[in-house]
């Protein structure tokens, strides 16, 4: 197996690194976090570099790159913090969709005004009691004339409430099949009279926010419809691999900022007159971090590899998933520990990064759901 | 033989104090955590039940009950509100309790009544931003000027520093190294040359905050000495610490407090809950879950009932102590977490308390000695000899 980056790719992963370097400074992200914002500056540069493009055909404006192109960019932007990550991928992955599933007038149509920065895009599945079994959703759309009207109530939707924002939302629309079958992808702009957003408290992720939202007679062209009628869970299906991938290369991104600054704090920090990461409980602790967060790149690279390649990599995501994001939440416990009562300070980065880490092993597919894919790959029927 | 029970009396004490946690905490939880502000009207409820005094002997005005009442006390309280809890803790097992063991007859005469009813409040104040783990680097010292003492310097994380009456400082007597020297003083509210810093925001706890302490040149009356440190001896020191058990046993009982409120709001949560057509208890993942829980809590419990009983001259055990705080704090971080990953995306979010109870549990493994230092003390205590921390560069 051959890691190494080629030419191209070690210059977008630098050019990227620099950029975010310059811009998401230590203040702009703890004052984002601090006061809910959405990284809009950032998000600009982003459509400035052309980074919006690059999943997609050139004939839509985009730049051809592959899974690895777009596990580099997760890794980067993971880097500053998990969220960047998350503005960029909510944008693409969706406009993905719209590639794979959308007429040729919507590819034309929408792609370009995704790539530059006109539209952003985010996702909306969960409802209150639909989550981890998402079939069980129970918000509908019912045709009317060349319109559809949708009512319902969805949960748990991130970035939903942005300038700009075309949520695609997952309908029911034959309620009397099982899910896999009446399920209708629609593409509704965020401003769309009878939609109401409603941002929610949250632990952590607080850039982006999660949203509840409620639709009421929302009447939505049949324009707006990505993929045939009642097919939209392949929609859902499709783009699952790469959305879990690149997702983990975000968590090893944001995991390995914590060990670089939780080591570089243990050698500074001196206690009993020595730095800290010369005893040898914090150094076992480093080494074990870093490790764990090499596991879990070597894993989301084998998966991102094979994908590459063209092949199926169904297993290969959910145990790079799994793993990156217990290691997330695992390495910024640590990072908790070493950096001792500072850690717990808001003013520190440390409180910041444990926060979002908890969130990873629920949202993308618990751990637990992660673990009943592996296990249904090895011949297993779990229940 | 051993019981393992508690007695009847400490069961109706428990149920009294359950009571009343769930009728006038629970409601107002989550506001304390949202404001950031000081649960005077808990405190104030505290003192009038007599709760705040209920460790200091009756000759000072409290009831003079024992340890094990306080952490079935605390346990009670963490279970619905940390913040709360926090503030019983202060009243309890922390200073107040040094100061009942440490300090001079006049002192107690003087302070103690005033912590019974809540007007006095000691805060204890040790770490500097150079010395934490390594308590014995500070270098807030006191000098002798005449009758009085000369104290200079800074203190940092003082839990209570901006509502406390009262802040036991610990500072270096003479010129000293190490634990040699150490002794501590009481630095009073008012006095001239003290000064109380912004309080720092953090994650959890957030009702009662953090100050730093600054002292510049603050006079303080030989009354005000509680340990009276000497250059050639480390006795003073010892003496100190000694006299922490019964704080890191109520950090353990609180500890025990918030993962039994958060496993029964998981457990009660799995049986409502439904996905894939039924309720998520029926899972076998949680229920694994919350066996784990469940034992991993029961083990905690008793580790720190064992602190709180096994008792000599009224203090616990250190190494009973140190086993029980480290065990307790990483169980609290475990289960707050496992019931939060039950609640799923709802636990991430502020209308559930589990958010909370994470943040809050968090803050248990980063103070009153860490989890780490707690492994140097018990396994000097395994090897029967301590282990210089500072051989080697």
């Amino acid at each position: 197996m051959d890691f190494d980056l080629s030419e191209e790719q070690t210059l977008l992963r630098d050019n990227l690194r620099r950029m975010m370097d310059d811009i998401a400074t230590p203040e702009y992200i703890r004052q984002h976090d601090e006061e809910g914002l959405y990284p809009y500056e950032v998000y600009d540069q982003w459509v400035d570099m052309g980074l919006l493009g690059m999943p997609f055909p050139e004939k839509y404006g985009g730049y051809d790159g592959d899974v690895l192109d777009m596990v580099i960019i997760g890794e980067e932007l993971g880097r500053k913090g998990y969220d960047f990550l998350g503005a960029y991928a909510l944008s693409v992955f969706n406009a993905l969709n719209v590639l794979n599933h959308g007429s040729e007038e919507q590819k034309k149509k929408y792609i370009p005004q995704v790539i530059n920065g006109d539209i952003r895009m985010s996702i909306s599945m969960t409802e209150p009691d639909a989550g981890s079994d998402a079939g069980n959703m129970r918000t509908t759309a019912e045709r009317d004339g060349d319109h559809w009207l949708i009512n319902g109530q969805k949960l748990f939707s991130t970035a939903a409430d942005v300038k700009n924002n075309v949520i695609n939302l997952y309908c029911k629309t034959d309620t009397t099949v099982p899910y896999q079958q009446g399920v209708t992808l629609f593409m509704v702009p965020f401003d769309t009279p009878g939609v109401e957003i409603r941002r929610l408290k949250t632990l952590g992720r607080r850039m982006l926010g999660t949203n509840e939202i409620f639709f009421d007679n929302v009447r939505i062209s049949d324009e707006m419809r990505i993929g045939e009628v009642n097919k939209g869970w392949n929609c859902m299906l499709s783009g699952l691999m790469l959305e879990r991938v690149v997702t983990t290369s975000g968590y090893v991104g944001n995991a390995q900022t914590v060990v670089d600054q939780a080591l570089e704090y243990a050698k500074q920090r001196k206690q009993f007159g020595k730095p800290i990461g010369n005893f040898q409980s914090i150094a076992h602790m480093l080494a074990d971090m870093q490790t764990k967060v090499d596991a879990s790149r070597m894993l989301m690279l084998r998966a991102a590899t094979i994908m590459a390649k063209g092949g199926s990599a169904l297993r290969e995501v959910s145990q790079a998933k799994l793993f990156g994001s217990e290691t997330f939440a695992e390495v910024a416990n640590m990072g908790m520990q070493i950096l001792g009562g500072y850690s717990y300070m808001m003013e520190f980065d440390m409180q910041r990064h444990y926060r979002d880490a908890r969130s990873t092993t629920i949202t993308a597919g618990t751990s637990q759901m992660q673990r009943n894919l592996i296990a249904n790959t090895m011949g297993l029927k779990v229940k | 033989m051993l019981s393992f029970k508690l007695d009847n009396d400490l069961e109706l004490f428990r149920h009294d104090v359950r009571n009343l946690a769930e009728k006038e905490f629970a409601p107002k939880a989550a506001h304390w955590d949202e404001t950031e502000e000081y649960p005077e009207a808990n405190k104030d409820l505290l003192a009038e039940l007599g709760y705040l005094g209920m460790l200091i002997p009756e000759e000072y005005g409290g009831s003079g009950l024992s340890l094990i009442h306080g952490v079935v006390f605390l346990e009670e309280l963490a279970r619905v509100c940390f913040n709360t809890a926090l503030v019983g803790q202060l009243y309890l097992n922390g200073p107040a309790k040094a100061l009942v063991e440490l300090g001079t007859e006049e002192q107690k005469q003087r302070i103690l009544p005033g912590v019974v009813k809540g007007e006095h409040l000691i805060a204890i104040s040790i770490s500097e931003p150079g010395a934490g783990s390594a308590v014995t680097d500070l270098v807030t010292h006191i000098k002798k000027d005449g009758d009085d003492y000369i104290l200079n310097g800074t203190k940092c994380f003082t839990t209570a520093g901006t509502e406390a009456t009262h802040s036991m400082v610990f500072a270096r007597f003479g010129d000293s190294k190490g634990p040699k020297g150490i002794g501590a003083v009481l630095v009073e509210k008012g006095m001239k040359g003290f000064t109380v810093g912004k309080p720092e925001l953090k994650m959890g706890g957030r009702a009662v905050k953090e100050a730093e302490l600054h002292f510049d040149n603050v006079r303080i009356p030989k009354e005000n000495i509680i340990v009276e440190g000497t250059p050639d001896s480390n006795d003073g020191f010892k003496r100190l610490m000694g006299s922490f058990g019964p704080e890191r046993v109520g950090n353990a009982g609180m500890c025990v407090g918030i993962s039994q409120g958060a496993y029964e709001t998981a457990l009660a949560y799995s049986e409502t809950r439904h996905q894939f057509g039924r309720p998520i208890s029926e899972f076998q993942g949680i229920q694994w879950k919350i066996a784990d829980m469940a034992t991993q809590l029961h083990a905690a419990r008793l580790m720190v009932y064992r602190a709180a009983t096994n008792l000599k001259n009224g203090f616990p055990d250190p190494k009973d102590c140190a086993m029980a705080k480290l065990y307790s704090n990483e169980m609290a971080q475990k289960i707050t977490n496992e019931a939060l990953q039950i609640h799923g995306h709802y636990g991430y979010c502020r209308d559930y308390p589990l958010e909370r109870m994470v943040r809050d549990a968090r803050g248990f493994s980063l103070g009153g000695g860490t989890p780490e230092i707690l492994r140097n003390t018990i396994a000097a205590q395994c090897y029967g000899r301590t282990f210089n921390q500072r051989r080697g560069k």
